[in-house]
């Protein structure tokens, strides 16, 4: 999937609505009203670093800005396809442990790139990262206007439920920028 | 002619790893089949010691698709052992968790494991018959059940907290009360899960008749019956006693309590495996406990059940009836069971959504240890499971049983894999569409090992062929 770093005050502006778009389709956002922006922070609470995405999306959960919806998950299943139909804007918060993400890009520093919404990503049979489920998506007519990950670099994926010192200030990085590409 | 082994190795890929061996006899037809769960996790062993207000937590970790199954069956553990019963909000609860339960596991196992068999053929090519193949195929169809699917997990989010691994569940009833709010959510999708659970059955009907060898020739074979049954013959899945019958219907056990399981059930321990297979004591007088062969999940459900009592649901099970008798034998009609009971899942948890009860605020009785043995049993989406906890004075665990589905089914499985070999495999090598069949014949029982490692995609298998003296013959090998 191809992918470019963002500046992210670039992704604020707000896209195209659902009703212009030639594939849309029903939202199933069950019970709620659809907020146009969706983040969902990914990654394990017991494997240390991995956790950074959670810890900034359940930050950004304390005080979500108006208009943004918030979760906090293990994984990505097929199940997340539905709810990103109708967004203007998703947001994937993680480790930059993804086989899909440069390591020379992720070793450096917390980065935010837009994913492209065209069905090129890959479907693996056992893991669905941010590119699948956008392709997924995008196959079943429920892709989001765009799209976009903050990736966060970390070296330690050890079990525990602390994570270093060093993701802690990526924490309070990647925050700052997810709070730039949402407000 | 030398007697030959065909080994498929690995079943699965990461959790639930197994294989699958078949020997062939001097005749040159298949002798026998063995299904090999060749993992072990051992939680009957390390609970010990553990107090029992802790087992819902600890036993749902066993699985990551039906953790709601174990929280229930080791609450009602705890409820024995604490001899309360929990308040009807408390029991309703439970019911919504396990409808969802239920209904996100079938949609699991229907869409993304067996429809790309279904719909595409068992001969389509294995790179794209997998979920992401059909989705390009019939991409209607595979919305519906992602968003069934969804449905389901949404069902156990609002009851409990969490998608996975909730805490809802508790000795003596439930942790918390039930809002309008919550309630709300779920009402506000039924509609669309009802249109989708009735368009999955019609579909499933309309390419039924394509299926008539795989009918005649996945475990159709007599077995006996297993599973809960309210007292006048209702489906039922989560409170109550149990009920056997044979393959003609005729009834072997009557509302028996689940308690008494260890009357009626043996358990056979293999030499080749992890996976312990139960068995009906009554016909078994030897070592051999396949004359006590019986299966459970949702073929057994509904040979047991005089009906759903929901009105869509019971209009399907009269149809099936109609095309496959009173007491429906192939384990390839596991996968029309599961389609039945998903619309019988959303049709009760409609109808739980207007039963005022639910809402009640007490959800949970309070006592100490009162008894030192206590079994729970309920419904898992794959069939019947029980807990059985001995605890000392203090409640800590001091012995511990538990009842698998994936296990009740293992002597049907491995006689099912035996009747496919025996109709597909022709002379020493197998072909792309018998390792097919092997496969979707395991999956008609949805083993609980295939669906937590193969939530999309296809099963890697390695098929080898070796002869009497250790040499390959063949090996044929798909990752």
């Amino acid at each position: 999937m191809e992918r470019a770093q963002l500046d992210p005050d670039a992704l604020g502006v707000v896209a195209p609505a659902l009703a212009e778009r030639d594939d849309a389709v029903p939202p199933a956002t069950p019970g709620g009203q659809l907020m146009p922006v969706l983040v969902l922070g990914i990654g394990s609470l017991i494997r240390t670093d991995d956790a950074v995405g959670r810890l900034v999306a359940d930050r950004l959960a304390e005080h979500p800005p108006a208009g943004v919806e918030v979760d906090s998950v293990h994984q990505l299943t097929p199940e997340f396809a539905p709810r990103l139909a109708g967004r203007d804007l998703v947001v994937f918060v993680d480790a930059a442990v993804d086989p899909d993400v440069d390591p020379a890009v992720a070793a450096a520093e917390v980065t935010v790139v837009e994913l492209a919404i065209d069905g090129s990503g890959r479907l693996l049979s056992h893991h669905l990262g941010p590119a699948g489920l956008l392709t997924l998506a995008a196959q079943l007519g429920w892709a989001p206007a765009r799209a976009a990950a903050i990736h966060i670099p970390v070296t330690d994926l050890a079990l525990g439920t602390e994570i270093s010192a060093e993701a802690a200030g990526r924490v309070e990085e990647a925050f700052a920028m997810l709070l730039r590409l949402v407000s | 002619m030398h007697d030959i082994h065909h080994t498929i190795d690995p079943v699965t890929r990461i959790e639930g790893h197994a294989k699958i061996t078949l020997r062939l006899g001097s005749d040159g037809e298949v002798s026998d089949a063995r299904f090999h769960v060749t993992e072990f996790r051992g939680f009957e062993e390390f609970c010990k010691g553990r107090p029992i207000a802790e087992m819902p937590g600890l036993t749902a970790r066993t699985c990551g698709i039906c953790p709601v199954s174990h929280l229930i069956a080791a609450s009602k553990a705890g409820d024995a052992v604490m001899a309360v019963t929990p308040p009807p909000a408390a029991l309703r609860q439970r019911r919504l968790l396990n409808l969802g339960q239920i209904l996100q596991s079938h949609s699991l196992s229907f869409f993304h494991l067996s429809a790309p068999d279904l719909l595409l053929g068992m001969d389509h090519d294995p790179a794209t018959r997998n979920v992401f193949g059909l989705m390009q195929a019939e991409p209607d169809i595979a919305r519906r059940g992602i968003r069934l699917r969804q449905f389901g997990l949404e069902v156990i989010e609002a009851v409990s907290g969490r998608r996975v691994h909730g805490n809802q569940v508790v000795p003596g009833g439930v942790a918390s009360v039930f809002t309008a709010e919550q309630r709300e959510k779920i009402v506000a999708d039924l509609d669309e899960m009802l249109h989708a659970a009735t368009a999955t059955l019609e579909l499933l009907t309309s390419v039924s008749d394509r299926f008539s060898r795989e009918l005649a020739s996945f475990g159709d074979f007599r077995s006996l019956y297993l599973g809960h049954l309210a007292p006048d013959g209702t489906w039922e899945h989560v409170e109550g006693r149990l009920t056997m019958i044979d393959h003609d219907g005729s009834v072997v056990l009557n509302q028996v309590d689940p308690a008494d399981y260890r009357d009626y059930l043996g358990e056979a321990g293999k030499s080749d495996s992890y996976l312990k297979s139960p068995y009906y004591r009554g016909y078994v007088d030897s070592d051999d406990p396949k004359p006590g062969m019986y299966r459970v999940g949702p073929l057994a459900r509904i040979n047991l059940a005089e009906r759903f009592g929901t009105p869509i649901a019971d209009q399907g099970l009269a149809e099936f009836r109609e095309r496959y008798g009173r007491i429906a034998s192939s384990a390839f009609l596991y996968h029309h069971a599961r389609v039945l009971e998903v619309i019988a899942c959303v049709e009760r948890i409609a109808a739980l959504m207007d039963d005022p009860v639910l809402l009640e605020e007490r959800v949970r009785a309070q006592a100490g240890i009162n008894a030192r043995r206590g079994v729970g049993a309920s419904e898992a989406p794959r069939g019947l499971l029980i807990h059985d906890y001995e605890v000392d004075a203090n409640g800590l665990i001091e012995g511990m049983n538990l009842i698998i589905a994936t296990g009740q089914n293992d002597l049907a499985m491995n006689q099912t894999i035996l009747d496919i070999a025996r109709e597909f495999v022709d002379g020493p090598e197998l072909t792309d569409g018998v390792l097919n069949r092997i496969e979707a014949g395991i999956r008609a029982y949805d083993p609980c090992l295939s669906c937590s490692t193969h939530a999309i995609g296809q099963m890697p298998m390695k098929v080898q062929l070796i002869a009497p003296d250790g040499e390959m013959l063949h090996e044929v090998r798909r990752d």
